[in-house]
């Protein structure tokens, strides 16, 4: 009865690192679209209400959800005080940003890029950057959802697997 | 005569989970873990049957009083 009970326990807890591996494969493409979507949100907020960066990523925060939202929310937070360098802030939040959601490091070195050159020009150059960095999180969002469809399923059904070949062999 | 139903069952699944891991890897397109799966799990069920095997070979030795 107790190898049973443990057998069961085993295989639940194997199909569950599957489910929670296929899990972040999709949050990763989820985050990747609402960055997308919020750079957006920057270049339309820049260019027709020209409000400071501060109430741009304010608003951002309210309209994104998620770690994105408490990205730019930390942001904002930050820009309450005055502040010298504001490359080293994004950077400091991008570090932040890399341990709590399931980005990559390329696309933490692509929204960094977007970092160095955020309001350093007029309005037209920073559009262009903006549809630059939207470009390359595009490619990377189609890798994701590339990857979602070629591992999703297979992981979920590896975990169980493998916990049912551990069972089996321990018996 | 209980256990030896179950080792036949318990190599047999074995076997067969390892198949279903080796084709599942190979459709990801890891076709060397595959391979090392399938080598993995050859191991583990030669090493069952060697055991049983030095058993057998025990048992034959005491029934033909071949000690020592």
């Amino acid at each position: 009865m107790m190898k049973l009970i443990g057998s069961i326990l085993f295989i639940t807890a194997c199909s569950w690192v599957g489910f929670d591996v296929s899990k972040q494969l999709n949050k990763r493409a989820h985050e990747l679209r609402s960055f997308i979507y919020s750079l957006q949100l920057i270049e339309a907020e820049m260019a027709y209400s020209r409000h400071t960066l501060k109430d741009i990523f304010l608003n951002v925060k309210r309209k994104t959800e998620g770690e994105v939202a408490s990205f730019y929310g930390r942001l904002a937070e930050r820009l309450k005080k005055p502040v010298t360098h504001f490359e080293t802030l994004w950077h400091d939040e991008l570090t932040l940003l890399k341990k709590r959601s399931t980005l990559k490091d390329n696309d933490i070195h692509i929204l960094s890029q977007f970092g160095k050159n955020i309001g350093n020009h007029t309005i037209e150059e920073q559009k262009k950057q903006i549809k630059l960095t939207v470009f390359y999180l595009q490619k990377q969002l189609d890798e994701a959802i590339d990857q979602k469809n070629k591992y999703d399923r297979t992981v979920k059904s590896l975990g169980f697997l493998f916990g049912l070949l551990i069972v089996l062999i321990l018996i | 005569m209980l256990i030896d139903t179950a080792i036949l069952f318990q190599i047999a699944g074995i076997g067969i989970v390892t198949a279903l891991i080796h084709t599942i890897l190979k459709q990801m397109g890891k076709e060397d873990v595959a391979q090392f799966i399938s080598l993995v799990g050859f191991a583990i069920v030669l090493i069952i049957v060697i055991n049983h095997l030095s058993q057998l070979f025990q048992q034959i030795k005491s029934v033909f009083m071949l000690q020592g």
